[in-house]
C-alpha cells in the first residue's frame, strides 16, 4: 500500500488495513488521546480555528461548523479504534508501529527516538505527516531547566558552562539526531537530519508554521477539564457529537 | 436592698468557688496524665481540626495554585456537582464501596470461621491469606493490571489453551472496570479482615460453645446468632478500617486503570489530587475534599449517636 499524503487518505485506508490484519491506528491511553484532538484541531480545523478556540476562547467558534468537522473526525477515529488494542504508554503505541502490527499514530517528533533505536530509517521504513498533511504547522513546546541561585562563584561558573553546552549548535545537532526532535535554534547545520526532521525544519522556517501549543494558551485548570471531556468522549462510543461540542463550549465559556 | 446585696455576695462567692474547682479539675487533678496527653491534644486541635477548618474555608474561595482569600460563595461546589467526572467518581466509589465492603466482610468472616475449625497448618494458611496485605496498592494494581490485560493476561492465556470464546476484558470495559478494581481490592484486603475477625472468634469464651452444644444448637446457628453478636466490637473496628480504606481509594486506581477507560473508573480522591496539583485549582480540589469529608460524617454520625449514647442503668 502507498503511504498516504494526508489524514483523509489515511482514514479512507482504515478498512483496507483492517482486512490486511493491521491495526489502523495505534492508540495509547491518557494524554496521547488528548494530543490527538489538538492535532486534529490544528490539522483539520486550521490555524485560525485553533487560535480562535485556544487563544481567544471563542465559544461561537466552538459551536461553528468547522469545529464540528474536527469533532466528527475525532468521533470517526474513536469508532475505528478497537478498545482492546489500546495500550498504556505512548512508546508502546510506537512499538506497535515499529513491529508492523499497527499502521499509524499521532505523536510528537520524539517518537522518532524509538524508531532510531530500533534501527528504522525515516522516509524508508516509516514516514511522517506534520500537520496531518493538511495544514503544515507545528505546535512547539519543550522542557525547561532551572538553575538555583547560589553564592558560590564556582557553581555559577559551572551552571553557565552547562547552559552553554546544552544550547551549543554541536550539542543541539547531536542530541536531536538521537532524540528525533527539532533543535531549539535555527542556525545549526542539520544536513545530517533525517527525512522527517527535514520536513519539520522547513515548517519552522516559515513564521506562520509555528503554533503556540494549548499548554501555553490555556490555564492548567482549563486543560484538565478539556482533557477529562476528550477522554470521556473518546472512550464512550454512545456519547454524541452534540453533547461533546456543548460540553466543550461550556468549558470554554469559563476558560482562562 | 440588704437582701439583694446579701444574695449577690453569696452568688459571687459560689462563683469564685466554682471557678476554683473548675481550674482544679482542668489542670491540677491528674496533672501528669494531662501533661502526657497534651501533645496528642495539640495534634488533634492543630492538625485535624485546624486543617479541616482551613480546607473548608478555602473551598469557598477562588484559590488557584496558591490560596487566596477572595470568597466566591458556593461557586466551587456548583461547578463540582455539574462536573461529569466528579459525578462519575461519586457513583464509582459507591459501587466499589458497597461491593467491596460486602464481599470483604462476608468472605473474611467465612475464611475466619474455616480457620477456626482447628485445621492443620493453620499458621501457614494464615500467612498465605494475609500475605497480599503486605503489598502496597501500587504493586497490587500493577500485578492485577497484567493479569487482567486482555492482550497478554488471563484472557490471552485461556484463549491460547483452546477456549477461544473466553473473554475477560473488564479492564477495557467501561461497565465492568469498577468490579476489576473490586477484585484487586478484595485480593489485597480480605486476608486482613480474616485475621481481625479470627482474633474476635478466638476471644469468644469456650464455655459459650459448650453451652450451645449442650443445648443442641447447630454450629452454623451458633456462629450467626450467638458468636457474631458477641463480636460486635471487632466487627465495628473492622468496618471502620475497611471503610476508611474505601473512601481514600486512590493508588489502586492509579496503578491499575489511571481512571480509564475514559473516566469510567475515576474516584473522588483522584479528582481532588488532579485538580489540586495537576490543574492548580486549590479551591476546586478543596471543595471536592470537603464533600468527601461531609459524606463520611453523614455515614459516621448516626452510628456514633447509637454507639456512644449515654447508657441507662436500668
Amino acid at each position: 500500500m502507498e503511504v498516504p499524503t494526508d489524514w483523509n487518505q489515511y482514514v479512507a485506508d482504515f478498512p483496507k488495513l483492517r482486512e490486511a490484519g493491521v491495526i489502523p491506528f495505534a492508540l495509547a491511553q491518557g494524554w496521547p488521546t488528548n494530543g490527538i484532538f489538538g492535532v486534529l484541531l490544528a490539522g483539520i480545523g486550521g490555524t485560525d480555528l485553533f487560535l480562535a478556540v485556544n487563544r481567544d476562547k471563542d465559544v461561537t467558534a466552538v459551536e461553528g461548523p468547522d469545529f464540528r468537522k474536527v469533532a466528527q473526525a475525532y468521533a470517526d477515529l474513536r469508532d475505528a479504534v478497537d478498545v482492546n488494542e489500546t495500550v498504556g504508554q505512548w512508546n508502546e503505541a510506537t512499538a506497535q508501529l515499529i513491529n508492523n502490527t499497527a499502521a499509524g499514530n499521532i505523536m510528537g517528533d520524539w517518537a522518532q527516538g524509538e524508531f532510531a533505536v530500533a534501527g528504522k530509517v525515516a522516509g524508508k521504513d516509516y514516514d511522517c505527516l506534520p500537520g496531518l498533511g493538511l495544514n503544515a504547522v507545528l505546535d512547539t513546546g519543550g522542557d525547561a531547566f532551572y538553575f538555583p541561585k547560589n553564592d558560590d562563584p564556582a557553581i555559577t561558573e559551572a551552571q553557565l558552562v552547562l547552559a552553554k553546552t546544552m544550547l551549543s549548535p554541536e550539542t543541539q545537532v547531536a542530541f536531536n539526531l538521537k532524540k528525533g526532535s527539532l533543535p531549539v535554534r535555527g542556525d545549526v547545520d542539520m544536513s545530517a537530519a533525517n527525512a522527517c526532521m527535514q520536513k519539520g525544519l522547513k515548517i519552522l522556517e516559515d513564521p506562520n508554521g509555528v503554533l503556540p501549543s494549548g499548554e501555553q494558551l490555556l490555564s492548567s485548570d482549563t486543560q484538565q477539564q478539556l482533557q477529562d471531556l476528550e477522554i470521556e468522549f473518546f472512550s464512550d462510543k454512545s456519547m454524541s457529537i452534540d453533547d461533546f461540542v456543548g460540553q466543550f463550549a461550556d468549558i470554554m465559556s469559563s476558560a482562562d | 436592698m440588704a437582701d439583694l446585696s446579701h444574695s449577690r455576695s453569696a452568688s459571687a462567692g459560689s462563683a469564685a468557688n466554682g471557678s476554683r474547682r473548675l481550674f482544679h479539675n482542668l489542670f491540677v487533678r491528674n496533672f501528669s496524665a494531662k501533661l502526657a496527653a497534651t501533645p496528642m491534644i495539640m495534634t488533634v486541635l492543630i492538625v485535624f481540626i485546624g486543617c479541616t477548618a482551613w480546607t473548608i474555608f478555602y473551598s469557598f474561595t477562588n484559590s488557584r495554585s496558591l490560596p487566596s482569600g477572595e470568597l466566591v460563595g458556593f461557586d466551587q461546589y456548583t461547578r463540582l456537582f455539574s462536573n461529569r467526572r466528579w459525578n462519575a467518581s461519586v457513583l464509582n466509589i459507591m459501587t466499589y464501596g458497597v461491593t467491596s465492603l460486602c464481599f470483604t466482610m462476608v468472605v473474611g468472616f467465612l475464611l475466619a470461621v474455616f480457620m477456626d475449625q482447628k485445621i492443620r497448618f493453620e499458621s501457614a494458611f494464615r500467612t498465605v491469606f494475609l500475605y497480599p496485605f503486605a503489598l502496597s496498592f501500587i504493586v497490587t494494581g500493577l500485578v492485577w493490571q497484567w493479569i487482567m490485560n486482555p492482550a497478554f493476561g488471563l484472557q490471552a492465556a485461556v484463549q491460547s489453551w483452546g477456549f477461544t470464546s473466553f473473554t475477560f476484558d473488564w479492564l477495557k470495559n467501561r461497565n465492568m472496570v469498577v468490579y476489576a478494581l473490586v477484585i484487586a481490592g478484595l485480593w489485597q484486603g480480605t486476608g486482613f479482615v480474616m485475621v481481625l475477625l479470627l482474633a474476635g472468634l478466638r476471644g469468644i469464651d469456650e464455655e459459650i460453645w459448650k453451652a450451645a452444644r449442650v443445648d443442641g444448637i447447630p454450629t452454623w446457628k451458633t456462629y450467626i446468632f450467638v458468636v457474631l453478636p458477641m463480636m460486635r466490637g471487632v466487627i465495628v473496628t473492622t468496618l471502620v478500617i475497611v471503610g476508611s480504606g474505601i473512601v481514600r481509594l486512590y493508588d489502586l486506581v492509579v496503578a491499575m486503570t489511571q481512571g480509564g477507560p475514559g473516566i469510567s473508573s475515576e474516584v473522588p480522591a483522584k479528582y481532588v489530587y488532579n485538580y489540586m496539583f495537576g490543574a492548580g485549582n486549590l479551591g476546586q480540589g478543596l471543595a471536592a475534599s470537603s464533600v468527601m469529608l461531609l459524606t463520611v460524617f453523614i455515614i459516621l454520625i448516626p452510628w456514633m449517636l447509637i454507639e456512644f449514647r449515654p447508657k441507662s442503668h436500668s
